[in-house]
């Protein structure tokens, strides 16, 4: 399977996000009313997302885990003060973010991976072309070499930062969804994101030459 | 600077589909059932978890304030109007008993260096007719009484008392071994 072929453009377009809102609401609806059980069908839609925006901010398995479930339990908790002023997506990836905002807080200090590891290393050209042709097994440790320094990159990024070029290029969401998001202007998300990809242009230049 | 460099659409594009690869980091369904698991017991744990006595304390204490910031607040504006009026010249003058709360000059002196003598305005100078002029003449004296800013530790006239004490005359000038007894004319809190 080629990298092109996996690699998918935003996922969902404006007019299926609204549905998808509708669809959401009514299922919060339905929990509001007593159906507690309906809150695992939020709960099999979303977690699979929601664990890839807390681990590309946080980049540890473990805790990506056990901040989704907090996610999702404090979505729970509150779900009756859920008024659907906003999605319940967005009101769900703003906890999520929180979530995982004070938890990097907390462990400011702490590192998941080593920075040594990235320098003086022979990084071909072509390395995704390379990812195309190359045996299972080649595949494999180039794909595990490259998510390490994706998320070593990452990591040098501010929260801030991170957390923009997360929701853009790896959940697709929109500017506008992010902002809503987040809590700032499109400007500021724009803004962000431009600085973002500046950044991780000069961290992974050897593999995008 | 970072901020202007541009970059081109295709490094754009490299880029975003290196950055996108990310997306394939996703866990296998074993890592899915064990969260499942894991949140279903981390779900039931919140709803039966009961609290502390330090955090229901300090929700009480949330909620008690919220409920009686409102009463908390008249009452401390209520006490603040009681405590300006009383300080008001005009309430400590009707209201204070000068035995109370008056002190003496020389008590006053004990506080304060220099405290500020009054303005006495004495209207009634004129002896009363019919009295002998020969043989009597009033001497007018005003005494003032002081009262103690607690806080500002600095005196205050609050009432004086005119004194008329009608003396014998003899020649030559006032015979002050003779006095007749003082008697109080004129009592005020107007300075």
């Amino acid at each position: 399977m080629g990298i092109s072929k996996t690699i998918a453009k935003p996922l969902v377009s404006s007019p299926e996000r609204r549905q998808e809102a509708d669809e959401d609401l009514a299922i919060v609806r339905k929990i509001q009313e007593g159906d507690v059980d309906a809150f695992d069908t939020l709960i099999l839609k979303y977690r699979e997302r929601v664990y890839s925006v807390i681990y590309n901010l946080t980049s540890n398995r473990e805790d990506a885990s056990d901040l989704t479930q907090e996610t999702f339990i404090k979505a729970f908790q509150s779900i009756n003060r859920f008024k659907g002023k906003s999605s319940f997506f967005t009101w769900l990836y703003r906890i999520a973010l929180n979530t995982s905002l004070t938890h990097l807080r907390k462990n400011k200090l702490r590192r998941f991976f080593s920075f040594e590891k990235m320098v003086e290393e022979d990084h071909t050209e072509g390395f995704i072309e390379n990812m195309t042709t190359d045996s299972d097994s080649d595949k494999a440790a180039l794909m595990n070499e490259l998510q390490e320094t994706l998320n070593d990159a990452f990591q040098k990024l501010s929260v801030k930062h991170r957390t923009v070029i997360t929701l853009f290029e790896i959940d697709g969401l929109s500017h506008k969804e992010i902002a809503d998001i987040v809590g700032t202007s499109i400007g500021t998300v724009r803004s962000r994101l431009h600085y973002a990809k500046q950044f991780l242009q000069g961290e992974l230049k050897d593999y995008i030459r | 600077m970072l901020f202007k460099k541009p970059i081109s659409k295709a490094d754009d594009d490299r880029l975003s589909r290196l950055i996108q690869m990310k997306r394939q980091e996703k866990p296998d369904a074993a890592f899915w059932d064990k969260f499942d698991e894991e949140l279903r017991s981390k779900q039931l744990a919140a709803l039966v978890r009961t609290q502390t006595w330090y955090e229901r304390l300090g929700k009480l204490s949330i909620l008690l304030a919220r409920k009686s910031a409102a009463a908390t607040a008249a009452v401390c504006i209520f006490a603040l109007g009681i405590f300006t009026i009383s300080k008001t010249e005009l309430f400590s003058g009707l209201q204070s008993d000068p035995e109370t709360l008056s002190v003496g000059i020389s008590e006053v002196d004990n506080f304060v260096s220099s405290p500020e003598q009054p303005m006495f305005v004495v209207e009634e100078t004129s002896l009363p007719s019919g009295s002998n002029e020969n043989e009597f003449a009033y001497s007018i004296t005003a005494a003032p009484t002081y009262e103690v800013n607690a806080l500002t530790k600095k005196s205050a006239p609050v009432s004086y008392q005119i004194l008329a004490e009608p003396k014998r005359f003899t020649a030559g000038g006032s015979d002050t071994d003779s006095s007749l007894g003082a008697k109080i004319i004129r009592t005020g809190n107007q300075f």
